[in-house]
């Protein structure tokens, strides 16, 4: 019998679970540090204030009974249904808001706003104004037939262009 | 209450990407787009590419043109963290500095090299004739940005972050 034993048998005996062997009564009969920690223990559950104790089945049987007692009511069904439309129109209306607040009617920098994710043979281009992409656009003919006609030698016309042109310039 | 939270999120989803997009910048994407078609129109009436040639310059061009606007990007990050870096009264990093100098000057070296791979990259599909005169037209499309750009900058100020057009 050791002393380790004996404090371990301590919570045991005291709760009531188990009681003394003749070896362990004998034991702590003769060692003081036993009857020491004995006296401590008694002692301090004396003195414990008094635990509370959950009773499971009480609170079950109440949360049945009110859980029995209140109907389930589901969302939004019944008198409420009304709301669905309101929400979606009030939903658009939101949407409409938003656009308005954002798309501003005066451009502050027409420059772009948002960076470029189209892919281009011409990054440089990025960087200007719509007008001046203008300009630049304007650098290209649409159309090759509306290139500049100073362009055209006498030369390549047909003998049909020129006595045509002759004819236009007599008269 | 959850319908109503649940249709302002979708609203939020929806409009503020819509609104975000501002209709200029659409605007100026349409005009770019416009540009470039009208770029490689011409180049096509200029060089008489076949459909095939058309279809290599296109894409050689398009790849390049995206390297360049990824460093144009680049630099002008490295030119902002350069700046506060030297913010006057406050103590520059100089091992910082040093690194954004040398991906900064790389920046640019890698920039002019673009133009060179793209021609060597042509080289097996246009004649050095048509490549002369792709570099001629671009150059004039490059001149007049540059042109419109200075025209715009107030006299007397100094350049911005913008890299110059061409090599």
């Amino acid at each position: 019998m050791t002393v380790d034993h004996l404090t371990d048998r301590i919570p045991e005996v005291l709760n009531g679970g188990a009681g003394w062997t003749a070896a362990e009564e004998a034991h702590l009969g003769r060692c003081d540090v036993c009857q020491a920690e004995w006296r401590l223990v008694v002692e301090a559950r004396n003195h414990a204030a008094p635990r509370a104790r959950v009773d499971a089945d009480r609170i079950a049987g109440a949360v049945l009974a009110r859980l029995r007692a209140e109907p389930v009511v589901l969302p939004m069904a019944g008198r409420r249904r009304w709301l669905r439309p309101v929400v979606l129109v009030a939903a658009a209306a939101a949407s409409i808001a938003l656009l308005v607040v954002f798309d501003d009617p005066v451009p502050r920098d027409d420059r772009a706003a948002v960076p470029a994710r189209e892919p281009t043979m011409l990054p440089e281009l990025d960087q200007l104004l719509e007008s001046e992409l203008e300009v630049i656009l304007a650098m290209f003919p649409e159309d090759p037939v509306a290139a500049p006609r100073s362009q055209t030698r006498l030369g390549d016309l047909t003998d049909g262009e020129l006595e045509q042109l002759l004819e236009e310039m007599d008269g | 209450m959850n319908h109503l939270i649940r249709a302002l999120g979708l609203v939020a989803c929806v409009a503020l990407p819509l609104a975000a997009q501002a209709p200029g910048a659409q605007r100026s994407q349409v005009l770019r787009g416009r540009v470039e078609a009208a770029f490689i129109e011409q180049l096509s009436r200029q060089l008489a590419l076949t459909d095939d040639q058309r279809a290599v310059v296109t894409r050689v061009l398009a790849a390049n043109g995206e390297r360049r606007r990824g460093l144009e990007s680049e630099e002008v990050q490295l030119q902002h963290a350069i700046r506060q870096q030297l913010r006057p009264g406050v103590a520059a990093n100089s091992d910082s500095v040093a690194r954004l100098v040398d991906r900064l000057a790389a920046n640019r070296v890698e920039y002019a090299q673009s133009f060179q791979s793209e021609m060597r990259e042509l080289s097996s599909t246009l004649t050095p004739v048509q490549r002369a005169q792709l570099l001629l037209l671009r150059d004039q499309v490059f001149r007049r940005v540059q042109e419109l750009q200075q025209e715009r900058r107030p006299a007397g100020a100094a350049p911005g972050g913008v890299r110059r057009p061409g090599p």
